[in-house]
């Protein structure tokens, strides 16, 4: 799963999630994407059911992006534990994801496919999301 | 390359309360410059915008204002909003001619390829290509033709020709390429790890040294 392999702290404060997506709103490498179209934490496990999911459904074929990264700790207090003691340990690592962030592309196979595959991807995610394209593609 | 007939209206309404109500009732707020007028902003329709912008082809456009003005001019940038994706603004280029003015120009692939047909992958890396040239001499795309294009092989912007326009790419830009496919499925980096290295404060590490 992704993690980052060097990090400056090791827990991290929650922040917030206003507002939409400032970059990484549109499609840069492939001809077809996935846009969130909430705001969410989208963790490790969650992006790599993702593309598990676009790489079995496009055959291993065509090729795929992974737009985010899980860059932010969460940590959790372990289960019947007062309050107090400190920060909990870092239990898992999400990307923070805002309206109109396109998540993944994918390239090298049909709309159709790459429709299907990607709205599968979707369903992988605790967010609404929508398939979208380059402006200029034209299959 | 032929020309599009645009009708627009001069704007007059430039706060971000009258630009919203613009785009609520199916317009798009734009502004028009060149080199040798002051920028005018504009309005058009959104259904006579979008077939210009989503498209793999690049027109001019004769741009008609209401107050019988007529402007050639080309769409220099477009702003896109982030979760719809519809078009929020546009920018357009007068033409002056005999000037040159960069430009970026769809690139279209034709043909299948034989690395393909071997079971490559074909990738694109350069949707748009950005040139320079004269107003009369701007192509509506530019067409790269992929049959050669074997295993491993690539197009670079050195093996393009447009006629009459410079490129302003560096040559060993990688246009399209036919890459191997993908052997087994890829490993997800940082598989096996569990925590992440916690990189030493500048005073802990010389503590440490």
């Amino acid at each position: 799963m992704l993690m980052p392999k060097r990090v400056k702290f090791r827990k991290a404060q929650r922040g917030r999630m206003k507002g939409n997506a400032k970059r990484g709103s549109t499609i840069a490498f492939g001809d077809f994407g996935l846009k969130a179209l909430e705001p969410a934490w989208i963790t490790s496990r969650q992006i790599e059911a993702c593309r598990v999911a676009l790489s079995r459904k496009m055959k291993r074929d065509g090729k795929i992006w992974i737009r985010i990264f899980p860059d932010k700790p969460v940590s959790k207090k372990p289960l019947e534990t007062r309050m107090g003691k400190g920060k909990g340990a870092p239990e898992f690592w999400v990307a923070v994801v805002k309206p109109g962030r396109v998540m993944f592309e994918v390239s090298g196979v049909s709309a159709e496919l790459a429709a299907e595959a990607l709205s599968m991807c979707g369903h992988k995610l605790p967010i609404k999301t929508k398939v979208c394209k380059r402006p200029d593609y034209e299959g | 390359m032929e020309k599009v007939v645009l009708q627009a209206s001069v704007r007059t309404e430039f706060s971000k309360s009258g630009r919203g109500q613009l785009r609520r009732n199916g317009k798009v707020p734009g502004i028009l410059y060149a080199k040798t007028v002051e920028p005018i902003p504009v309005t058009v329709l959104e259904n006579s915008i979008n077939p210009l912008v989503f498209t793999a082809e690049s027109h001019v456009i004769n741009l008609q204002l209401d107050n019988g003005t007529q402007v050639d001019c080309v769409i220099k940038d477009i702003q896109f909003d982030p979760v719809t994706d519809r078009v929020i603004h546009f920018d357009l280029q007068g033409l002056v001619s005999g000037e040159k003015l960069e430009i970026e120009i769809p690139v279209v692939i034709t043909g299948s390829s034989i690395g393909v047909r071997d079971g490559g992958l074909l990738q694109q890396f350069l949707h748009k290509i950005k040139i320079e040239c004269l107003p009369s001499d701007i192509p509506e795309h530019v067409e790269v033709d992929v049959t050669a294009l074997g295993m491993g092989h690539a197009v670079h912007v050195s093996d393009l020709k447009i006629a009459g326009a410079e490129i302003l790419h560096t040559p060993e830009t990688v246009v399209v390429s036919v890459s191997h496919p993908r052997s087994a499925e890829e490993a997800a980096d940082g598989e096996g790890r569990t925590e992440p290295e916690v990189i030493a404060k500048g005073k802990e590490k010389q503590t440490e040294e």
